[in-house]
């Protein structure tokens, strides 16, 4: 199971979900300004090297992974403290989203949910192997996207341009810091793709799958915070926790589609949930290299719980 | 077929038919709240909640309005305190209607407005008003005339007021912005009693004007009018004027109000240019709709008097209020953001004396039915 071959479109999809992550229900998190919208395009603009620089590396040690990239670059006892460093960032950044998503859960809707639920999906996944993760990435992202053009044409009605103006009233630094901010994160941790590469069929171009993956997955970014902007206005998106469920909580068209904004707690779940397992993926993947275990499945349990 | 398997099976099995759902509430268990009225109380807060009840009793289920009310320090703690009053518990998912009484008004808002936002149940799309009674809750108890459920009974009455426009159409999450955007003083409805036809009900009697989040004075009906030109927010509704005897209804259609910053001789002009087409409604008098000379005089008349009602609205609010109800201060900031930066600290002193210049420009679309007046035989 673990020997298939990935293609390069369920790698883009898988890409434009792990970007969606808790992105779409976060973000926007630091500085809410007026013009968090321009920070994206500038981010998304700005991590277009960010992506050359990984479709390079990848396209140098062709059937390697990150893991083994390091090995194989910085010797036996470096490599290894670089794996331990990098599987622990991404077990951290998996917990850190685990979290978030069940606080979602727990704030918005049921809030007597366990938080290990999910866990227990992730231990799954893991076990049945990246192809079949990424082919499920690949069935859901279509779901998704059509989900989140749905709510923008149910909104438009209730639409505010005016929450738009006055563009860049605070200047241009607060703009760079927030987009400097959305190219670490959501953008730059694609990084953790390329622990897969290994596991990339033949005629593979990394670089094209980060370039169109950061594309696709910025530009959806960038519709869903305009929306909420238009949607919920000023100061409302500053002070809101989960703000795509607020903004999408308003739409209503005369009494008869509303309370949609389970549509974006669907989204978020699927997505983030994504996000959770691809990061605990690569934190798994490190921790075997680093111990020499040959199955995935005898570790990804405990590291899971 | 394996052992294993068999009993893997049965496993399943028995698991779907042993699941449940986590966190879930029964809807016996629970009664919806319509409404929600506020007042003050020596503790702190009184709250009437108006529950959703059904009465089984008849063939045919029939919806009841139901009235709590709990006193507590803060509103969440009124909420729990009906724990000790009622078997069900309360479900804010339907609210429609917060009413607020003069006294919490006057307090500050805030807190519910805290309330409304931060608990996953309230939505944030209800709407505030404020009671022009003594307290909320007699508002709650008033009969109902159309309806049987009161709260949502001033939750319909607000949004089909875009066919009158004289009330603000302002809800939860509308009010927050307005609250925290500078150079805005959001504008609610209010609510009061009003004896009709023997019947005590309830009848939206205009907006309330407030300062950040307290409670600053009341304003009529029509003036709420004026305030939907201005704020570009008129969707429907009659203007009503008088050339010499004869009083005119205009019903309109369509309007588009814009506001513009200007400087005219290094002083700050506000222009609002509204266009409003329009047609003949009603008339009772002789007036010649098929010739253009008639109908330009109409149309003229009707700009002129429109601007002057505006005007007028405008002046008043100078005068005694001195708060910018209408938005300029926001207009400015988007449209003269580096003007703004230098005046946003004195913005209330200089909204006093603020220049107006308002400009109406009325189509008038057609006459209805009649192109000619009915008349009496001569």
């Amino acid at each position: 199971m673990e020997n298939k071959k990935i293609s390069s479109s369920q790698y883009k999809s898988l890409m434009v979900i792990f970007i969606f992550g808790t992105s779409l229900i976060f973000v926007g998190n630091i500085h809410g300004e007026e013009d968090i919208w321009i920070s994206i395009l500038i981010a998304i603009a700005m991590s277009m090297p960010l992506a050359l620089i990984y479709g390079k590396i990848a396209k140098l040690f062709p059937k390697m992974g990150l893991f083994d990239i390091f090995i194989k670059t910085y010797g036996k006892v470096l490599g290894k403290f670089f794996i331990l460093a990098y599987s622990f960032h991404f077990f951290h950044l998996a917990t850190m989203i685990l979290r978030s998503m069940t606080e979602y859960i727990q704030v918005a809707s049921l809030p007597d949910t366990s938080q290990y639920t999910t866990g227990i999906l992730i231990i799954y996944t893991i076990n049945a192997g990246l192809s079949a993760f990424s082919t499920w990435a690949k069935l859901i992202l279509p779901i998704v996207i059509l989900l989140i053009i749905t709510t923008i044409i149910l909104g438009f009605n209730q639409f505010d341009y005016s929450y738009l103006m006055p563009i860049l009233y605070n200047g241009l630094k607060p703009v760079m810091v927030n987009s400097y901010l959305f190219i670490t994160f959501p953008f730059a941790e694609t990084i953790v793709f390329l622990v897969f590469s290994a596991y990339a069929d033949d005629n593979n171009d990394f670089t094209k799958v980060y370039i169109h993956g950061i594309l696709i997955g910025g530009f959806f970014l960038f519709i869903n915070v305009f929306r909420n902007i238009l949607l919920l206005g000023f100061p409302n998106v500053n002070n809101v926790l989960f703000r795509s469920d607020f903004a999408t909580s308003i739409i209503t068209i005369s009494n008869f589609i509303q309370r949609i904004e389970i549509i974006v707690s669907s989204n978020l779940t699927l997505t983030s949930f994504a996000k959770a397992t691809t990061y605990l993926y690569a934190a798994s993947l490190g921790f075997i290299k680093l111990f020499n275990i040959k199955n995935i499945k005898d570790f990804s349990l405990s590291y899971v719980l | 077929m394996n052992k294993s398997f068999i009993f893997i099976l049965i496993i399943f099995m028995i698991l779907s038919l042993v699941t449940g759902c986590g966190s879930y509430k029964e809807i016996e268990q629970l009664s919806p709240v319509a409404g929600i009225a506020i007042d003050k109380s020596p503790i702190g807060y009184k709250l009437t909640v108006e529950i959703i009840d059904v009465d089984e009793s008849n063939k045919e289920p029939k919806f009841v309005s139901l009235k709590l009310s709990t006193e507590g320090k803060s509103i969440f703690d009124c909420i729990r305190n009906m724990i000790n009053l009622t078997a069900k518990k309360l479900y804010f998912g339907h609210t429609s209607v917060v009413i607020v009484s003069k006294d919490v008004a006057k307090d500050g808002i805030i807190p519910i407005i805290d309330f409304i936002f931060r608990d996953a149940e309230p939505r944030i799309n209800m709407y505030m008003v404020v009671s022009d009674e003594y307290t909320a809750n007699e508002i709650l108890h008033l009969k109902s005339v159309s309806t049987d459920i009161r709260s949502f009974e001033i939750d319909t009455m607000i949004v089909s007021n875009d066919q009158l426009s004289k009330v603000p159409n302002t809800s939860v999450y509308q009010l927050a912005n307005h609250i925290g955007t500078p150079g805005l003083y959001p504008v609610i409805p209010t609510v009061s009693m009003e004896v009709n036809e023997g019947l005590e009900t309830i009848v939206l009697s205009g907006g309330a004007i407030f300062k950040q989040d307290t409670l600053e004075g009341f304003l009529g009906l029509d003036d709420i009018k004026c305030l939907r030109f201005i704020r570009n927010e008129i969707k429907g509704g009659l203007f009503i004027f008088d050339i010499s005897n004869t009083t005119i209804s205009l019903e309109i259609f369509k309007n588009k109000t814009k506001v513009r910053p200007k400087i005219v001789n290094n002083q700050l002009v506000m222009e609002i240019k509204i266009k409003t087409i329009v047609s003949i409604g009603e008339t009772n008098g002789q007036i010649d709709t098929l010739h253009e000379n008639s109908i330009n005089r109409i149309k003229t008349i009707a700009e002129t008097s429109l601007e002057d009602d505006i005007l007028q609205f405008i002046k008043t609010i100078q005068t005694d209020y001195g708060l910018d109800i209408f938005g300029f201060g926001n207009i400015v900031k988007q449209r003269m953001p580096d003007l703004w930066k230098e005046i946003e600290t004195n913005w209330d002193s200089i909204f006093k004396e603020l220049d107006i210049d308002v400009d109406a420009d009325i189509h008038i679309r057609g006459s209805g039915n009649l192109f000619k007046n009915i008349t009496e035989k001569q």
